[in-house]
């Protein structure tokens, strides 16, 4: 584990830092990974894992809300964009190595879904995020390469015929297009769950695309995921 | 295959990451929220009040407000500030030559639009504005110089717009951006055209509310822009 080995390196020269508390450790998180110290980020990463026992809350109360203090900072010109950056690639490396919780009831075997980002979207963490907690859940995830152009999207999801399809968007370039992609999507039966920065800021934007839901975070996604499979 | 209305007390339990009986003590303790009832007296919560017991608990355990300031302001009771207040004016004055100065005829071209236009400088403040953003600011055009344009931006969105509206500049068509103006609130897509005008880069940026309706009636544009010019002489 590439986290335990920074740890351990960083151990030998520096108090590691620990937590202990109630509350997520959001703050130290946001430090961590605005230090761009993969190894206290993923201590603090861990703790937290153990006390909940779960990954998804993870990305929900702690990555989520370190992600949402990060860009505070920034807007308040406490950090660059260097900084911000670095907190990324942080997270980037994180996200992936914390170790799966599968769920103690399942979705039914051969349940799959299809991810995707509109095209051009740099923000892919919070999509990974999404697909680990699915995966959790039992879900078969597919994640679709985020060049892939919205018009071609119909077309994959007939072959596939997913039980749920999932988009993601930081920013709208063009919400008539996104639009016309779910609306064909929905044509096929087939729900379509949204979310990214881009719905998170504005409430209604996911009924305005005709969307079949929102999930502002990963722990929520999944459960309406698990609903809009089920109806 | 329409979106999911009602929740039951463990899927919310699920969502929020806390348990069905700490929800029921928050409402019965704080009246943190009343959800609807099914005839046989269960629970039945909405996206809105999802949404509310995410602020709530965003509140205290991000923000760390005690529990009780939680649920004010997730109510709106109480305001409590997330960043360093806005309205942060610098020292961008006009200079000489610029679109700001006064009775060129831009100004009249950029009055007679409906849309809100703004001209910034290098580091996204002020440098003149039609009739129109300055009335849904509700302030004298002069009163907008040197101001940064993010301050009328949303809270949630205002990272975002610091480095759109930032130099270098680039050309931007339908970008969106949520603003809080007093007389303009909600959803805008900016067209943005980077210039160079007596040396300096400038960005002329241009808001069409899509808020309402993404093809805004003739009708509404033409009474938006007569109450501005009734409104906010500059």
């Amino acid at each position: 584990m590439i986290i335990g080995e920074v740890a351990l390196v960083r151990g030998a020269v520096a108090p590691r830092l620990s937590w202990r508390g109630r509350r997520p450790p959001v703050r130290q998180f946001a430090e961590a990974m605005l230090g761009g110290d993969t190894g206290e980020a993923g201590d603090l990463a861990n703790q937290f894992l153990a006390r909940v026992g779960s990954r998804v809350a993870v990305f929900a109360d702690l990555v989520q809300p370190a992600q949402h203090e990060i860009g505070d900072l920034w807007y308040r010109g406490q950090i660059s964009i260097g900084d911000e950056h670095r907190a990324a690639r942080v997270l980037d490396r994180l996200v992936g190595l914390l170790p799966a919780t599968p769920s103690r009831s399942p979705v039914p075997p051969g349940t799959r879904c299809l991810l995707t980002l509109m095209p051009g979207e740099q923000h892919t963490v919070g999509l990974w995020m999404f697909a680990l907690a699915l995966e959790d859940e039992g879900w078969e995830v597919e994640l679709m390469d985020h060049d892939s152009e919205p018009e071609d999207l119909p077309t994959l999801v007939e072959r596939v015929r997913p039980r749920l399809v999932g988009l993601s968007a930081g920013y709208l370039p063009s919400v008539t297009r996104m639009a016309q992609t779910v609306a064909a999507i929905r044509g096929l039966s087939i729900p379509v769950l949204v979310g990214g920065a881009a719905f998170n800021r504005t409430g209604d934007l996911w009924r305005r695309i005709g969307a079949s839901a929102h999930g502002p975070d990963p722990r929520i996604g999944a459960v309406l995921a698990r609903r809009l499979a089920r109806s | 295959m329409s979106a999911p209305a009602e929740f039951t007390i463990g899927e919310v339990a699920s969502m929020i990451g806390f348990s069905p009986h700490t929800i029921r003590a928050w409402e019965r303790r704080h009246k943190i929220l009343e959800p609807h009832r099914t005839p046989s007296g269960q629970r039945r919560y909405s996206l809105d009040d999802i949404e509310l017991l995410r602020e709530v608990i965003n509140g205290v355990v991000v923000r760390g407000l005690t529990l009780k300031i939680a649920v004010r302001a997730a109510h709106g009771a109480v305001s409590v500030p997330l960043a360093e207040d806005t309205a942060v004016r610098s020292e961008a004055a006009p200079v000489e030559g610029t679109p700001a100065d006064d009775g060129v005829p831009w100004r009249a071209v950029a009055d007679f639009m409906p849309h809100l236009i703004a001209v910034l400088d290098g580091e996204g403040c002020i440098v003149d504005a039609n009739v129109v953003l300055a009335s849904a600011a509700g302030r004298l055009r002069e009163q907008l110089r040197g101001v940064r344009f993010v301050d009328f931006a949303d809270p949630y969105d205002r990272a975002k717009a610091v480095a759109a509206f930032r130099a270098p500049f680039h050309r931007r068509r339908g970008w969106e951006l949520n603003l809080r103006l007093p007389g303009a609130c909600g959803l805008f897509a900016f067209d943005c055209l980077p210039i160079r005008f007596a040396e300096r880069q400038l960005l002329i940026v241009v808001g069409h509310d899509v808020s309402a309706s993404t093809a805004p009636s003739d009708d509404r544009e033409l009474s938006m822009t007569e109450r501005a010019a009734g409104t906010a002489a500059g």
